[in-house]
């Protein structure tokens, strides 16, 4: 039996909670004003050292860009082909209850696992460069690309699949005329999405030697030559805005 | 050859009960939707399935073409029970039985062509089935179906293009192209104007010929017109059930009345 409560109660309730909840973080993170005015100066010195950028280096970046975003084609593509079955055993909808929970496990699981940690595992396995980091992408695309397809598959109208399943359709077929032609547009963009991300992943897969732009990139910093590290993030910062244009500008052809 | 043997099985099997419905019970969680209904449909039967709102009528018609599972009781169409656990053999069951929605329920964003091919899949082996969404496949067929409904030019179209009444047609397409032994309908007119709800339940009746078609219905007099048999259902219970022209008004008042 639930008595009434007034009605200031829930919203003050929540308010509260928020406020604790960002003052039990401020806890953690130590903040001291001195510090912080302390440490500007160092910024300043490192932006600086950063400018001009070096560009006789442009054909290193280059050539390590080309590599990045092979890199991300393959394993944006890897990780596609390895998330639909997680994703369509994760779907509420579409797979038996038995099999939902420990695909959801599956997904969080690789979720959990830094890019990082991924790269540093195949670069064990495989040796330096562009193959471990090409698998550590797939493998960490997983995690999202699973997440993203299972809630394209939930968002189905249910309905219209009970409608093919009474004709005595089979489950296959259920999922080709029923599930494909609902999720393909929105399951296009996503992985679209990723693959974009996924060139700015690489470069991060890079301080652990899996290859790419983020390869030479750490490799200029531990040398302290900042002017061609700023080649190369200016190389990447190029890139990543011309991929986002191309790539939303397909999303919105395939929403259409 | 193959006719002449083959009639005398046929008519023999004609006399069989397309749908029998005995003692079926269905609970939605602890909620008793419908109590120990009994139902026996006859091959090319015209049955109209009235009632208020809420007395069960489209949870009636899911358990006759398998969506839901009776909790006591079994349905059996064409004398197999429906509750067959080996899914091939269900399915082979459920292409038997075709079923017409109030909301049409097609994939909107498939062009007709494939949304009346899915009345095929029961048929088609998934390659062919996959093939199809690429390379159309039965064109001839699903025209035929088109022009039957009225809609021969929107072969190609996307479904979500198409006005309600026309999505309904596409639905009918769907179910000719099918060809069941049974029909099953859930309020198909309910969403559509006069004209075009007489021009639907025609082209139910009459694709429906020498099947046996039943239909949950809120409009009287639509029941009257194009079915022989009305049943009514009331609480989850079978009220009454007959020939249209033994029903009295009295009987119809009271399975509409507000009071328990
Ligand atoms: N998915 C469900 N979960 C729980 N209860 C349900 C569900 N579907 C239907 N019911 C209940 O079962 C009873 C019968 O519902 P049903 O939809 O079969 O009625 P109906 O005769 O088709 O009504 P209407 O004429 O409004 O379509 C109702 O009391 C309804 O609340
Ligand atoms: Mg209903």
């Amino acid at each position: 039996m639930k008595f009434p409560l007034p009605d200031w109660v829930r919203p003050v309730g929540i308010w509260s909670g928020v406020v604790l909840l960002y003052v039990w973080a401020s806890w953690g993170l130590n903040l001291d004003l001195d510090l912080i005015s302390a440490s500007w100066p160092y910024m300043v010195d490192f932006v600086s050292r950063l400018f001009p950028p070096d560009l006789t280096v442009l054909d290193i970046a280059w050539r390590a860009l080309i590599e990045t975003i092979q890199m991300s084609l393959w394993g944006t593509t890897l990780g596609a082909v390895l998330s639909l079955p997680v994703a369509l055993a994760s779907a509420r909808n579409l797979a038996p209850t038995w099999l939902v929970l420990p695909a959801n496990l599956l997904q969080n699981a690789i979720r959990s696992v830094p890019s990082i940690v991924l790269g540093l595992f195949f670069v064990a396995a495989t040796g330096l460069g562009a193959p471990a980091g090409t698998l550590a992408l797939g493998i960490y695309s997983i995690g999202y690309l699973a997440k993203f397809y299972q809630e394209a598959f939930e968002s189905v109208d249910a309905r219209s699949l009970e409608s093919l399943r009474v004709t005595g359709a089979s489950w296959l077929q259920v999922a080709q005329y029923g599930v494909l032609p609902q999720v393909l547009s929105l399951v296009s963009g996503y992985t679209l999405y990723m693959f974009e991300y996924n060139i700015r992943a690489a470069s991060v897969l890079g301080i652990v030697g899996a290859g790419g732009i983020g390869f030479e990139l750490v490799n200029y910093i531990r040398s302290f030559e900042y002017p061609k590290a700023t080649t190369m993030m200016l190389v990447l910062l190029v890139v990543v805005t011309v991929i986002d244009g191309i790539s939303s500008r397909l999303r919105r052809q395939l929403e259409k | 050859m193959l006719r002449l043997n083959r009639s005398p099985d046929r008519l023999a099997k004609s006399s069989e009960p397309h749908l029998q419905v005995q003692g079926v019970t269905y609970c939605y969680g602890n909620t008793a939707a419908l109590t120990d209904i009994n139902l026996t449909l006859y091959p090319g039967e015209r049955v109209a399935l009235i009632g208020p709102s809420g007395a069960g009528k489209s949870t009636l018609l899911k358990l006759l073409n398998g969506t839901l599972t009776p909790t006591t009781g079994t349905v059996s169409v064409l004398g197999v029970p429906l509750a067959d656990p080996n899914p091939r053999r269900r399915r082979a069951l459920q292409q038997q039985i075709g079923t017409v929605y109030q909301q049409f329920h097609l994939v909107e964003n498939l062009r007709v062509i494939h949304n009346v091919n899915a009345g095929q899949l029961g048929r088609w082996p998934w390659y062919q089935a996959l093939w199809s969404l690429v390379w159309p496949q039965g064109i001839e067929t699903a025209r035929q179906a088109l022009a039957r409904v009225g809609l021969p030019d929107k072969l190609y179209s996307r479904t979500d293009r198409l006005s309600g009444g026309e999505q309904q047609r596409v639905a009918i397409a769907r179910i000719l192209v099918q060809d069941p032994a049974i029909l099953l309908a859930d309020e198909p007119i309910s969403n559509l104007d006069p004209a075009r709800s007489h021009e639907v339940m025609t082209l139910l009746t009459h694709c429906g010929q020498g099947k046996t078609l039943i239909m949950s219905l809120h409009a009287l007099e639509f029941a009257q017109t194009y079915c022989e048999r009305l049943v009514g259902l009331r609480e989850g219970k079978i009220f009454f059930d007959g020939l249209v022209t033994a029903i009295t008004p009295q009987q119809i008042t009271q399975l509409y009345r507000l009071e328990p």
